[in-house]
């Protein structure tokens, strides 16, 4: 009986061990794998959402085509000006979405880091 | 791809188990308790290490009740599927395992017993208008009287057959991890006649389960909508806000003011999520859109019966072009559906012709614009049977090649109305539009009786979608399906609900069939079978010949 009990406890601490290690490395993925991906499709998500409205690629495929099918000259120069502004506003927005996600992932990543480097050296 | 089972708990004693749960929780509860103190140190290397220590437990918390691996992120090739199974599932088939193999028995029996401990499992059973007391109690008389008992060494293959099976289960329904719903439909799947006796018994079949498994957790689903669809076309897609687009994105579309008032802006309907969910019709769909979306003459004729899902196909292209999921050449554009009736009303011919010819201008001018043409037949009628048909006027926009122009219509009035002008039907392309099959039909009901069980307070059970299914197939053949069967379960719900009855089960859908059809549907049972295969004869003293003779009539057909 005691055997066999201490037989299961060298079993159970050996597998109690590898399942702590394991669990060090699922938090270290989920934490630097899993939220990176989270992190880059919560933006790109957010990033089609404004191309719904700002439909940058379909403004530059017409950026010279007349604006509402105003063939006139105004048509033509208003298309331009409208179009250039909208993809100026949409380069922007995109650019500071694009570097949000960066930086949220940066944090985000130097949390853990940051957090042992104080414990280690204080 | 290879799957397997392996579990380094299942090579445990009961002590090295019991041993293993006691070290991880009093670690857990050690690691909580310093996490906490450390935290509040005034030291900040203690601090520090409270915080870490805290990140990782908080991270612990978030994954409690999920397996290590969601299926779709399982390595290809050799899979273990352990992996996949939640600490629940994992526990149940842990524990039916080493009671087997301390107490012997029927394997599959044990897990099942340890099953319906379960919640999910028990609501499971309550869709299969299963009451899982009754179900636990009869489980329980057959494992008793069960012969069948499983050696030891054949444990673990039974154990892995039944983590594989539950394993491809889950993967069909499509589910993150593997449940111990999963592991319940996977048992009735299991090649062993006690367990195959029981769900017999309660006429439960393999498909049912894994069809009761996905209806149970579509409402785990719908229950966390932040707004539930009040019809079902709302199931497509449940916008956060509402807006509605006029012109294109690309500032190239003309407005179309009298176009606009006199249609209806599919897009903008699909754009408020209120059209666009679509079951089957798969084949149909794609047809459209390959016609639609080519070169040439992009023009479809959607031939079907009233209801076959002529009108559910065009708001889903609708659904999907609003969502830009369509190919380049419908990018950016919007689907109006012409009101033939405003369209044709209080006016005489000229007016007609100028109004349609108002309206073809629009249409050419905007560039953005798929006509839709519901009941297109109706333009092929001239007004008081002399002079010019409306389609006269519109056949212009039809022959250019640039409008795409979708037209709906029934395989009468095409051959009626249609097909005597051959220069209007060669400018299309024809798709017929097919029934959708019963299989399809149960899956779109399972979405619907969510919007029946909160107007009628009831709970609809997968039989009752099941039956009201096939009998609305079989009978009421005046309306297709999913419309007929949606139609019954409703009448069959408003039933319930007189009859201050909280569960819509199968009897109910087949009475109130009955009612409707005035065909005794109800299952003949019993010695009734039996005088049903013995009526060769006709036996006058039979009191209710009539009605054995229909109900003969509908056993074998």
């Amino acid at each position: 009986m005691t055997y066999m009990i201490q037989t299961a406890s060298r079993f159970a601490a050996a597998y109690v061990l590898q399942r702590l290690i394991f669990r060090i490395g699922e938090f270290l993925r989920r934490w630097y794998v899993a939220s990176g991906v989270g992190i880059a499709h919560a933006a790109i998500r957010r990033l089609e959402s404004l191309d719904r409205t700002f439909a940058l690629k379909i403004t530059l495929l017409h950026f010279f085509t007349p604006l509402y099918g105003d063939e006139s000259f105004i048509g033509r120069i208003f298309g331009v000006l409208f179009r250039s502004v909208r993809i100026v506003i949409a380069l922007a927005l995109y650019l500071m979405i694009a570097v949000l996600a960066l930086l949220a992932y940066l944090i985000w990543a130097l949390i853990p880091v940051y957090f042992l480097a104080k414990a280690v050296m204080g | 791809m290879d799957f397997y089972f392996k579990d380094p708990r299942f090579s445990f004693s009961v002590y090295g188990d019991s041993i293993v749960r006691i070290i991880a929780y009093s670690a857990y509860v050690f690691a909580g308790a310093t996490a906490f103190v450390l935290s509040f140190s005034d030291i900040s290397r203690l601090r520090f290490s409270g915080f870490l220590l805290s990140l990782f437990l908080v991270d612990r918390l978030l994954q409690l009740g999920r397996g290590e691996r969601a299926l779709g992120l399982l390595p290809g090739e050799q899979t273990n599927v352990a992996r996949s199974f939640t600490p629940r599932a994992l526990r149940a088939l842990l524990t039916a395992f080493r009671k087997t193999g301390a107490t012997g028995g029927n394997f599959y029996f044990n897990l099942l017993l340890e099953l319906l401990n379960d919640e999910e499992v028990r609501h499971v059973l309550e869709r299969l208008d299963a009451n899982p007391k009754e179900f636990l109690d009869k489980a329980l008389a057959i494992a008793g009287e069960a012969k069948r008992a499983h050696a030891k060494d054949a444990l673990m293959g039974l154990a892995e057959d039944a983590a594989v099976r539950s394993y491809r289960n889950a993967a069909l329904l499509s589910e993150s991890y593997v449940e111990p719903r999963n592991l319940f439909a996977s048992l009735g799947e299991v090649d062993d006649p006690d367990i195959t006796k029981l769900f017999y018994l309660f006429n439960i079949s393999p498909g049912d389960a894994r069809e009761a498994v996905l209806f149970s957790r579509h409402k785990k689903l719908f229950s966390g909508l932040h707004r539930f669809p009040r019809h079902i076309g709302e199931f497509a897609h449940i916008p956060r806000r509402r807006r509605i687009r006029v012109m294109n994105r690309a500032w190239t579309a003309r407005p179309t003011p009298l176009l606009d008032s006199l249609s209806e802006d599919l897009s903008a309907l699909a754009e408020r999520g209120e059209i666009g969910f679509l079951v089957g019709h798969e084949r149909e769909y794609e047809a459209l859109l390959r016609t639609i979306a080519k070169p040439g003459k992009p023009n479809a004729i959607l031939i079907g019966e009233a209801g076959a899902g002529k009108s559910t196909i065009i708001a889903r292209l609708a659904h999907d072009m609003v969502k830009d999921k369509v190919p380049k050449t419908l990018f950016d554009k919007r689907l109006i559906s012409l009101e033939l009736s405003g369209l044709l009303s209080d006016a005489d011919e000229k007016e007609m012709s100028a109004r349609i010819q108002e309206v073809a201008r629009e249409i050419r001018n905007a560039g953005n614009i798929v006509l839709v043409i519901p009941d297109a037949h109706d333009l092929f009628k001239a007004r008081s049977g002399k002079g010019m048909a409306p389609i006269d006027f519109l056949l212009p926009v039809v022959r250019e090649d640039g409008i795409p122009v979708i037209c709906e219509s029934t395989p009468r009035d095409v051959k009626a109305f249609i097909e005597p002008r051959s220069d209007f039907l060669d400018q299309f392309e024809k798709v017929e539009v097919q029934e959708i099959s019963e299989e399809e039909a149960m899956r779109y009901l399972v979405y619907e009786s969510a919007i029946i069980e909160r107007e009628f307070s009831v709970f609809v059970t997968w039989k009752a979608i099941r039956r009201a299914v096939s009998l609305a197939h079989r009978y009421f053949r005046n309306r297709p399906l999913p419309g007929s069967a949606g139609d019954l379960l409703k009448q069959a719900a408003a039933s319930a609900r007189e009859g201050k009855t909280k569960k819509l089960s199968e009897e109910i859908v087949v009475r109130v069939a009955e009612q409707i059809s005035k065909i005794p549907i109800q299952r003949a049972e019993g010695g009734e079978v039996e005088k049903l295969l013995n009526l060769e004869e006709p036996n006058l003293e039979e009191p209710n010949l009539e009605e054995l003779r229909k109900k003969k009539f509908i056993m074998f057909h």
